[in-house]
């Protein structure tokens, strides 16, 4: 046997029977009701919570079941406070009238750079309008260690952040390996499901936030004492004291970026602040965030490129509401209740 | 670059086609240039070293070998010696010895730190690079090997990719004579060398990076409320440090038996060993035959009495500990194993009838819980921990019960450890053994690419090889 038929036999024709394979299981994946499927049963919060990497993966997996519709929609993006705070069937009720639908994108602490790289799944063409609500810390200067590997497109990224190391180089091939392939991107799910299904423990998301809306009401009043901050190293604490004192980061470029390829898309976008609660300045992670320095840069670029601005002053009753915030991020229920009726109310002017 | 990422698959996707099909000299400089790549692409400023280090030991062994005065040939050996083990503890170990001293000034009334604690980023493999250079160096002086003609053979023999980054420590005698005879893609050669591949990626990304997340939250807490916790600590970290590093070996040498080369067998089965001497005779071979050709038979291995033996054997343990990293764990690791090997020569004459009368099985479980005692002590954070999940599993009166213990992945490992079983009988220590050979076309095909699909679906969330960081 030549070398060249053992490179044909044993190396070449293994290597295109696992690429079919993979072929195979990735358009599995994207039919329509398997996709449903995983997607109606995608693992609770509650289950997972030891696991971002899992919960990151359900997110997106949603989040890209959604892009498949093909209803006309108006899309809510942002972190968890948004997915937690937004309710898509009040805010649908508004854009009954007009054919449309809502729907939460919200994923768990999605900073502004990952906006351009979920583009595909957010800027659809039924997509009409994108809302995207930050936080005081939406605009960090470094990838998202949690969810860089499951949230990337190899393409923008670069756009972004050009590289500047061989070990960048190699991070960013291993990840565009995850992007190509949903079977190992979304590995974690498909573990977490099976070993749920074979412990008879599989259940159909039983809600789509987060936490329980049956929990207890958060309290009344919180503490106004600053607690000790922890290390400025911590990427969480990184990320909110960049998006206040850094003028531009890799965030705030992505949201540039991404302004740029939703006006491409003729599809409108409506920028604008999450109510973040008063007592949360005196958080651990949060001292030194600034909410009108962030509102200013994120102004400043929806201006640049023709996006609208939504301001905070309409929040700032609600913000001193302590009762309406489970946490320092997240509404409890009456308070996404109250801000989703808010939106209602505005959204007919705002389209 | 890591054998289990897209990045390596995209680089050999290139590499493997490139470099088989061309006549061997052009085959060769192709290799270093690949494994150069390989290397680089970690950080390119290591490649420097690696060069830097690959041209020295070449141009000191030859020269050393033309040295006809004894004190030459030495000079040349300290010269080598002193830089190859100067790169090594400038990079590996100055933090650790500076700390060291510091500790030992603090508790000797220092107020402040003496002095400065400066750890530089490891260069990847540089444990391993050292220890192959050594071991040539070494062996010119003994003149147990001839200089090598070639540079290029020279640097294929340190820095061939499939070895470079975690071993086998390869010897210059059984890799450099093979490489101008190496035939890429020998139909045997090649189909051993997929299996063994396959296997690797196997016990790399489905059992170890499956396990790891479990193992560090067992470490996390202590090994959990129960001594039966602290033992499936002990244990699953036993299963997982050796899929992880045996599965680098099996890769590693089923990549070069693609380009017709060979590396040398790492690991036998070293959990049916019968003793600890056994088990270091099985495990991460390449290194415990080094430390005994280099270090522990210079030292007067067991000739000179049993004072010297025992001296002998716990410094080759004490560096043999300190050379899987620089903390005092690992130190304390291995002489861990030197106590047992020290305690098994010397009790072996007294009560050697008895052990062997306890048969193969009890053995080899006996030998596996001390094994894991030592793995406690080696993956630890720190010693406080390890010595208190070490008397949790020592007293199961005080701890009783099965809280804590991951009931469902511990169940899991029996299939595992009747599959690694079955695997040993089949293989036994037949190293050229090819299961996959032996089958028709198709099922070859369908094995490899069923098994490989599988592979990735069911890997766990990819981690760095743990040998990396040596």
């Amino acid at each position: 046997m030549t070398r060249r038929d053992v490179f044909l036999r044993y190396i070449l024709a293994p290597t295109c029977c696992i690429l079919g394979l993979f072929g195979i299981i990735e358009l599995a994946l994207r039919f329509g009701p398997i996709n449903r499927l995983i997607d109606a049963y995608r693992p609770a919060y509650a289950d997972i919570q030891d696991t971002m990497r899992v919960h990151v993966e359900k997110q997106l997996w949603h989040v890209e079941t959604l892009a498949a519709s093909s209803q006309p929609r108006v899309v809510f993006i942002g972190n968890s406070a948004v997915v937690n705070g937004i309710d898509p069937a009040i805010v649908s009720n508004a854009l009954t009238a007009r054919g449309l639908t809502a729907q939460n994108l919200g994923m768990t602490g999605l900073f502004a750079y990952e906006l351009p790289l979920l583009a595909r799944s957010i800027l659809t063409p039924n997509t009409r309008a994108v809302f995207f609500f930050y936080n005081t810390f939406s605009f960090a200067d470094d990838f998202h260690p949690d969810a860089v590997d499951v949230r990337w497109d190899i393409l923008e990224a670069l756009r972004l952040a050009p590289l500047r190391s061989s070990e960048e180089l190699l991070s960013y091939l291993n990840r565009a390996g995850l992007q190509l392939f949903a079977s190992a991107r979304y590995r974690g799910m498909f573990h977490t499901m099976a070993a749920q299904y074979l412990s008879g423990k599989l259940r159909k998301l039983p809600y789509s936030w987060d936490y329980d809306p049956q929990e207890p009401p958060p309290p009344p009043i919180r503490p106004r004492v600053m607690e000790p901050p922890v290390a400025a190293s911590n990427w969480v604490r990184r990320s909110y004291i960049d998006s206040t004192e850094l003028e531009t980061t890799l965030s705030y470029r992505g949201l540039a970026r991404f302004c740029e390829l939703a006006r491409d898309n003729a599809t409108k976008l409506i920028v604008g602040p999450m109510p973040e609660p008063d007592f949360a300045a005196y958080n651990r992670y949060a001292q030194g965030a600034s909410k009108p320095t962030v509102d200013r840069k994120v102004e400043a670029i929806a201006r640049r490129c023709g996006a609208t601005f939504l301001p905070r002053a309409p929040l700032a009753e609600m913000e001193t509401q302590d009762r309406l915030f489970r946490d320092p991020i997240h509404f409890g229920t009456k308070g996404r209740e109250i801000f989703s009726n808010m939106i209602s109310a505005t959204i007919g002017s705002l389209l | 670059m890591i054998f289990n990422s897209f990045a390596f698959v995209m680089f050999i996707a290139i590499a493997l086609p490139a470099l088989v099909f061309l006549p061997t000299r052009i085959r060769i400089p192709g290799l270093i240039i690949a494994s150069y790549i390989f290397y680089a692409a970690a950080n390119p400023i290591w490649l420097i070293i690696l060069v830097g280090c690959t041209v020295v030991d070449y141009h000191l062994a030859h020269w050393l070998d033309r040295q006809v005065d004894a004190r030459a040939r030495k000079l040349a050996l300290i010269v080598s010696c002193a830089m190859n083990l100067g790169l090594l503890i400038s990079f590996k170990y100055t933090a650790f010895i500076a700390e060291s001293i510091n500790v030992v000034l603090s508790d000797l009334g220092a107020t402040s730190p003496v002095l400065p604690v400066y750890s530089p980023a490891l260069p990847l493999g540089i444990s391993f690079f050292v220890f192959e250079s050594l071991s040539y160096v070494i062996d010119v002086y003994r003149r147990r090997t001839r200089p090598v003609e070639r540079l290029s053979d020279y640097a294929l023999f340190i820095s061939f990719f499939p070895h470079l980054i975690a071993g086998p420590i390869v010897r210059a005698q059984d890799f450099i004579p093979r490489i101008r005879t190496s035939k890429p893609l020998q139909p045997k050669l090649t189909v051993s060398g997929i299996e063994l591949i396959v296997w690797g990626l196997f016990k790399k990304m489905v059992v170890a990076d499956n396990i790891g997340p479990i193992v560090d939250q067992l470490f996390e807490k202590g090994g959990g409320p129960s001594s039966a916790a602290a033992w499936s600590a002990g244990i699953l970290f036993a299963v997982q440090i050796y899929c992880d590093f045996s599965g680098y070996t099996d890769i590693a040498r089923g990549l070069a038996r693609l380009f017709g080369l060979e590396l040398c067998q790492n690991f036998r089965w070293p959990y049916f060993s019968r003793s600890i001497r056994d088990f270091w005779r099985r495990w991460h071979m390449s290194l415990s035959s080094w430390l005994r050709d280099y270090l522990y038979i210079p030292l007067g291995g067991n000739r000179n009495g049993r004072l010297q033996t025992t001296s002998a054997l716990f410094l080759t343990w004490f560096l043999g500990g300190l050379w899987h990293g620089a903390a005092w764990h690992f130190v304390i690791w291995g002489l861990y194993h030197g106590a047992l090997v020290a305690a098994g020569n010397l009790l072996y004459p007294r009560f050697g009838r008895a052990w062997d009368m306890l048969g193969g099985v009890l053995q080899a479980a006996f030998t596996f819980a001390l094994v894991c005692i030592g793995w406690i002590i080696f993956r630890a954070p720190d010693m406080t921990v390890a010595s208190a999940m070490i008397v949790k599993m020592l007293t199961p009166w005080q701890n009783p019960g099965i809280a804590g213990v991951p009931t469902v992945v511990m169940a899991s490992l029996v299939p595992l450890a009747a599959g690694h079983f079955a695997a040993m009988l089949y293989y036994q220590n037949d190293d050229d053994r090819s299961w996959l050979w032996g089958v028709p076309y198709g099922i070859k095909l369908a094995t490899v690419s069923i098994s490989t699909v599988a592979i990735v679906l069911l890997s766990g969330q990819s981690g760095k090889f743990i040998y990396f960081q040596f």
